[in-house]
């Protein structure tokens, strides 16, 4: 079976699909499984043992060029049209599409014997071509509140699995791990028990608010002794450093990684925390995907059932108002007053709970709000997600399998082999891009290829104890890195392609322990 | 070296003889320079004003470099243009691999590289290949009025971007006119790739 996975972008969206994938694999077990994306997005994927292939484009790129510069257009077509004849040529025999209508367009062209999702055809435009897609459709147009179906679930079923067919999975590499600890020593973080804390969303109302989450996070620092590790992108800086001021000289407690973090480090540092209050964020996907429990906040437009953290034992708080979940948030006559049901204190109380639940002390839970549910999500193989009432937690008997709370210092990642499987498969994907003569695309990952070599010279020189190994590695690593840095300033791609050829890979081969290469032979190759 | 130069400048002259004649006269460029690779082929590089330089094919292994780039191509038509000619070890490649070619279009912006790669590399089965056509040193102009008369089926294009990369001002407007004639081709069948396009521009 050959299956073609199509979605381009938005993270969390991404990692809820990997239960799926792992479903279809489970299922199918000789399947081969493609998955379509944006280049932003292959990091997320390249290492997924369930993806055979990633295959990505620079759709943002692609759609700013076409809106702006149109000298592009002929380039962008053509790449379409050979992606196209490329696809077609793998001969699918099923494409589910999860990206409406590019994905639907792309799936027609493509072609298959199976097109589950969104398809399109000249004559009708795009449609859903199956009953569960058309179901899930419906139920969101028109019975939004009562779905009781996260889309976790409703991914499974439209690819023909049962609910439940599979986990949420990110792979944290060992190097990365090590990475993200060494980013959180940097910023003051020892031994003490970390709680993330990512702030933001895409859009206004969804965001709970600088002062809710000040009156928090005050409270994990002052009365809970936590650290807390701010997570969130470059646009949220200006309200990190709000909060920082405000916290006075409780701000030493206060870590603050905002726009600090790729995928792998982000998974790496929540790897490294307890817990991760959040709203309906990527961020929030991507704890439930390396097992660390969320305490959620749902309101407005999100709808705990349907985007809910998936996997057993995180909470969710969700703002249960009349007009939830809410459709045209544009057009709130009550000024998103669902953000403030929500309080503070509702987190604090929350994130007790979570604290008892996680030491498997479930005794009576005793929590009551008005216009506030709380609910602890319960995921079963063979079964849809369900979240039940947490005053109800008693009543049910054994619920397995919290996700587990990593230690600092304790580093359970994939091995070395994980980072070296990735940047392999990096160094070949750079070298595919360099060989179709797109040596723009070429220069734009290459920084981020050295990048990962450097962690590497940092992880060997801190974590290896085989010096001799070691010292081999640091001798080749460091003159290759070097002329890497010399050949990027004068656009020689032919010594790119060279070190990543041999250099490169003669590391890679004495980390696999595949070559016993000395450091003097991977020098001379340099320095000739 | 200079016996291999004579012996394809004897055959270019049955086939081009203003190119050779061209190739005859010139003086070679001091900014390049040749260089042995590890597996005993020839490469260069070219040096710029400011003392950087670029490679022209491995200094490890020029043959297995092309290799992997012609194993790298996407569709290769019967009808195809290469953009980047160097040494040719890319060339021989990707025609080998193709099999049968109708037509071969190469593209070298620089004679003296060219000049160069007749030097160093035995060219004399693609000079008296009639399915392949050097296109050396011409202007933009010219190229696009050879190429728009023969180009009348949809083809190929390969980049090669070490050679590419070191005329940007000349080889970039190339590839913009091989992409815009293409693109002209491919939409003329209605392939539908243009509502992917329409969908990408509108949302």
């Amino acid at each position: 079976m050959n299956i073609l996975v199509i979605r381009m972008h938005r993270f969390g969206d991404i990692l809820q699909l990997t239960p799926m994938l792992q479903g279809l694999k489970k299922k199918y077990s000789d399947c081969n499984i493609t998955f379509f994306t944006s280049s932003e997005m292959y990091d997320l994927l390249a290492d997924n043992p369930d993806v055979d292939e990633v295959i990505s484009i620079p759709e943002k790129k692609y759609r700013y060029y076409l809106k702006n510069k149109p000298e592009y257009y002929a380039r962008i077509y053509n790449e379409m049209y050979d992606l196209v004849s490329d696809l077609k040529g793998r001969r699918f025999q099923m494409i589910i599409n999860r990206h409406y209508e590019f994905g639907g367009i792309l799936a027609h062209l493509t072609g298959a014997e199976q097109i589950l999702g969104q398809s399109f055809s000249p004559e009708r435009c795009t449609f859903l071509n199956d009953p569960i897609s058309a179901q899930l459709y419906d139920t969101i147009l028109k019975t939004r509140k009562t779905n009781r179906r996260n889309l976790v679930d409703w991914a499974c079923q439209i690819a023909g699995l049962s609910p439940g067919s599979g986990k949420m999975h990110f792979s944290v590499p060992e190097i990365d791990l090590f990475m993200a600890e060494r980013l959180l020593s940097e910023h003051g973080a020892n031994n003490e028990p970390l709680i993330a804390v990512q702030m933001g969303a895409a859009k206004s109302f969804r965001q709970w608010g600088a002062d809710n989450y000040i009156h928090i996070i005050k409270w994990l620092i002052k009365s809970k002794g936590k650290k807390v590790v701010l997570l969130g992108t470059e646009d949220e800086k200006g309200e990190a450093d709000n909060i920082r001021l405000r916290l006075g000289k409780s701000n030493k407690y206060m870590i603050d990684l905002i726009g600090k973090t790729d995928f792998k480090t982000l998974g790496g540092i929540l790897k490294k925390c307890r817990k991760l209050i959040t709203g309906d964020t990527g961020t929030m996907h991507m704890s439930a995907s390396v097992g660390t429990p969320v305490i959620a906040l749902f309101y407005g437009t999100a709808f705990p059932w349907e985007t809910g953290p998936y996997g057993t034992g995180h909470l969710v708080l969700y703002a249960d108002e009349k007009c939830a979940p809410c459709f045209y948030p544009e057009d709130c006559i009550s000024g998103h007053s669902c953000r403030n049901s929500i309080t503070p204190e509702h987190v604090s109380k929350a994130f007790n709970i979570s604290e008892a639940l996680t030491r498997a002390k479930i005794t009576d839970v005793d929590f009551f709000s008005e216009k506030v549910k709380l609910y602890l999500t319960y995921a079963r193989p063979g079964s849809d997600q369900t979240m039940i009432p947490v005053n109800e937690i008693s009543n049910i008997q054994g619920i397995p399998n919290f996700p587990d709370h990593p230690e600092r210092g304790d580093f359970k990642g994939a091995g070395i082999s994980g980072s070296t499987d990735y940047i392999y498969r990096k160094g070949n994907h750079l070298l595919q891009k360099l060989h179709r003569g797109d040596s723009e695309g070429f220069m734009d990952l290459f920084p981020e290829y050295i990048g990962q070599w450097i962690k590497i010279i940092s992880y060997i020189k801190e974590k290896y104890t085989d010096e001799n190994i070691s010292e081999a590695l640091v001798q080749c690593l460091t003159p290759a890195i070097n002329e890497a840095t010399r050949a990027m300033q004068a656009r020689d791609y032919t010594t790119l392609s060279d070190l990543i050829q041999y250099d490169f890979k003669h590391a890679i081969d004495i980390l696999t322990g595949a070559s016993s290469h000395t450091a003097y032979e991977c020098e001379r190759r340099i320095l000739q | 070296m200079h016996d291999i130069l004579k012996r394809n400048l004897l055959y270019l002259e049955g086939r081009a003889q203003n190119l050779a004649d061209r190739l005859r006269k010139i003086d070679p460029d001091p900014s390049l320079e040749l260089i042995t690779a590890d597996s005993g082929d020839w490469t260069a590089r070219k040096y710029s004003w400011d003392g950087s330089y670029q490679f022209f094919h491995s200094r490890i292994n020029p043959w297995r470099e092309s290799r992997m780039w012609a194993d790298s191509q996407g569709a290769i038509m019967p009808c195809l243009v290469i953009v980047g000619v160097g040494f040719a070890y890319h060339v021989f490649e990707l025609l080998e691999k193709r099999g049968y070619i109708e037509d071969a279009y190469l593209i070298e912006a620089d004679e003296r590289v060219f000049q160069m790669a007749m030097m160093v590399n035995d060219l004399s089965s693609l000079i008296q290949n009639p399915a392949v056509h050097f296109l050396v040193g011409y202007p933009l102009s010219v190229i696009e009025t050879i190429l728009s008369k023969s180009l009348i089926q949809p083809f190929s294009v390969h980049i090669f971007s070490p050679i590419v990369s070191l005329y940007p001002d000349i080889y970039n407007p190339v590839r913009q006119s091989l992409e815009n004639h293409l693109c002209a081709l491919r939409m003329s069948e209605g392939d539908g790739v243009e509502n992917l396009l329409k969908q990408m521009s509108a949302a």
